[in-house]
């Protein structure tokens, strides 16, 4: 149960993401300050897939709002192969809670869109086009690429909403609670849908959740935070089932029912202290 | 957004596991076959008032003993004959027909709520967006949107030293704040995920202001150039009764001088369908504006 205080300077390729002592609070009212995020530091090797668990108000998606630039810090920093960030970043791709597609843009628009949108990109439109149908492919939208969101399920929007994060080929991707939104069914096979994906990307994952079972299914790690405010990492643990992992082994063996034993105490302790 | 779409979900779309599973059967269409039933009562009902209202306005008019002057239905039925059959004809400058005059009153109005669109739409999305400008322009709009358009016309005169130009001052400065006002507070209603979206994504300030953005706020600007367009068509009545030497504002005060009231119900009747017919083509917008 030992926390990772300073990131590794042994290895030779820096950490996909390094933080540092960060924390990070909100004002309330005209005076208040509620702080959420206690000074954290953790990291992130190249190629991991790293859980962060919490209970609810616990600051995962403030956590999660750092890492993706789109808020800064009190203190502290967030490093990303090297580079601190300061904004958010096209290297860091973002899967939201709410898909968040444009309502007036199909499905295949709303990838092209995220994939033009800097106006940097030196691909064709053709070459653009066949990426985004790579990906609305490979999450199974073939049918459904020139509908509108408001056409489709809850389910198709996040598969969209995954699909256009992975067409930008960022080095790193966040997924805020991406399924927590959906039917108990429609998880399960996201869920699924979402470790072939990691398992046949070499990139490396955050997921925010607050679903422990996702959490084994899919990470290498899970970081576990405590109950805010001051939220931090309050424990850490490696999962250690080999890939490609088959669900229904992983969850009949023994280790299994251990870790998320282990998980669970961690998660309830805190939770009536 | 996602929860209630559930009815509609596309049936060829369901390609992966999960979707015989998450779509549920289509809405049923619960419309009763009785409406067409209601609806000719609806139009009967129309019908009744509206000869109601020819009586009642017939018998007034006939107690009403001023030496002729009051309007009658059937006195206000010929002359509407008498306007509509003589509407083309062009004889300047004490000849020209309705349809002259109505076409220089929407040309004034079209020309003043363009120029008006022009100007607050792209001013609305900088100043929605922008909140120290906004703050600090905000008093300058809030006072000034409160005042009759009609008051900026003798500076319009003063300053442009032409009543057509004054006409079209008069109607952009009608239509001006009402579109701006829509405009911010559309920009401010958009969801903030669309703005983090963007940020996350590095859009240039192009594709956020135009992709993004505009979109976005396309409701709301709709819904303020309607309401603007209404006003306008208010106003450019009563401005052309001052400036216009044309148009039909200028056809009532005209025939109000050469005491033909009954031209007036005519005009009135004119002028109300006009701007109903307005207000349902710029209505139309909204079917361009995204379903979200």
């Amino acid at each position: 149960m030992t926390l990772l205080t300073e990131h590794s300077t042994h290895t030779q390729t820096p950490p996909a993401l390094a933080v540092n002592r960060v924390s990070k609070g909100f004002r309330r009212g005209r005076r208040g300050f509620q702080q959420v995020l206690g000074e954290t530091t953790f990291s992130i090797e190249q190629g991991e897939f790293v859980a962060i668990i919490g209970p609810s108000g616990s600051g995962k998606s403030t956590l999660l709002k750092l890492l993706a630039g789109l808020e800064q810090p009190d203190t502290g920093s967030i490093v990303l192969a090297g580079d601190p960030i300061t904004r958010p970043s096209r290297r860091l791709g973002v899967v939201f809670q709410q898909h968040v597609l444009l309502p007036w843009l199909t499905a295949r628009q709303n990838v092209l869109f995220a994939l033009d949108a800097d106006g940097k990109s030196s691909r064709s439109a053709q070459s653009k086009g066949e990426l985004a149908d790579k990906w609305l492919d490979l999450v199974h939208l073939e049918a459904a690429k020139d509908v509108k969101p408001a056409q489709l399920s809850g389910g198709m929007q996040q598969r969209v909403g995954i699909a256009r994060a992975f067409a930008l080929e960022s080095e790193v991707l966040l997924l805020d609670e991406p399924l927590a939104a959906l039917d108990a069914l429609t998880r399960y096979s996201l869920q699924l849908q979402l470790l072939h994906l990691s398992e046949q990307e070499k990139r490396t994952f955050v997921l925010v959740t607050h679903d422990v079972d996702e959490a084994l299914l899919l990470s290498d790690r899970i970081l576990v935070l405590s109950q805010g405010p001051q939220a931090r990492v309050q424990e850490e643990l490696q999962v250690p089932f080999d890939r490609p992992r088959d669900r229904d082994a992983i969850e009949a063996s023994e280790e299994y029912r251990a870790l998320r034993r282990q998980l669970l105490d961690s998660l309830t302790s805190e939770q009536s202290a | 957004m996602s929860s209630d779409a559930r009815g509609t979900t596309v049936a060829g779309g369901s390609t992966g596991p999960s979707d015989a599973r998450e779509a549920s059967p289509p809405v049923q269409n619960q419309r009763p076959e009785r409406r067409g039933v209601f609806r000719w009562k609806t139009a009967g009902l129309s019908v009744a008032l509206l000869a109601a209202l020819i009586a009642i306005w017939h018998l007034a008019a006939a107690g009403f003993d001023d030496g002729g002057l009051a309007p009658t239905p059937a006195a206000s039925w010929t002359r509407l004959v008498e306007v509509l059959s003589t509407a083309f004809v062009y004889d300047p400058p004490n000849n020209v027909g309705i349809v002259f005059h109505l076409l220089a009153s929407l040309q004034r109005v079209l020309l003043g709520f363009g120029l008006a669109a022009v100007v607050a739409v792209p001013l609305g999305l900088l100043l929605g967006t922008n909140r120290m400008i906004n703050d600090a322009l905000d008093p300058v709009i809030q006072v000034l949107r409160p005042v009759s358009p009609l008051a900026w016309l003798p500076i319009g005169l003063a300053v442009l030293r032409d009543s057509e130009a004054t006409a079209v001052f008069v109607i952009f400065m009608a239509s001006l704040w009402l579109i701006l006002i829509n405009t911010v507070d559309g920009v401010r209603r958009v969801d903030p995920l669309y703005l983090d979206l963007a940020r996350t994504l590095e859009a240039t300030s192009f594709n956020r202001t135009l992709r993004v953005l505009l979109p976005a706020t396309l409701p709301s600007i709709v819904t303020g150039l309607r309401t603007s367009l209404s006003t306008a068509w208010l106003v450019i009545i009563a401005a052309e009764m001052i400036v216009g030497s044309r148009g039909m504002g200028h056809f009532v005060w005209n025939e109000w001088n050469a005491m033909n009231i009954n031209s007036i119900v005519v005009a009135i009747l004119i002028i109300g369908a006009v701007g109903f017919a307005l207000d349902r083509s710029i209505a139309q917008l909204h079917r361009l504006t995204p379903a979200g």
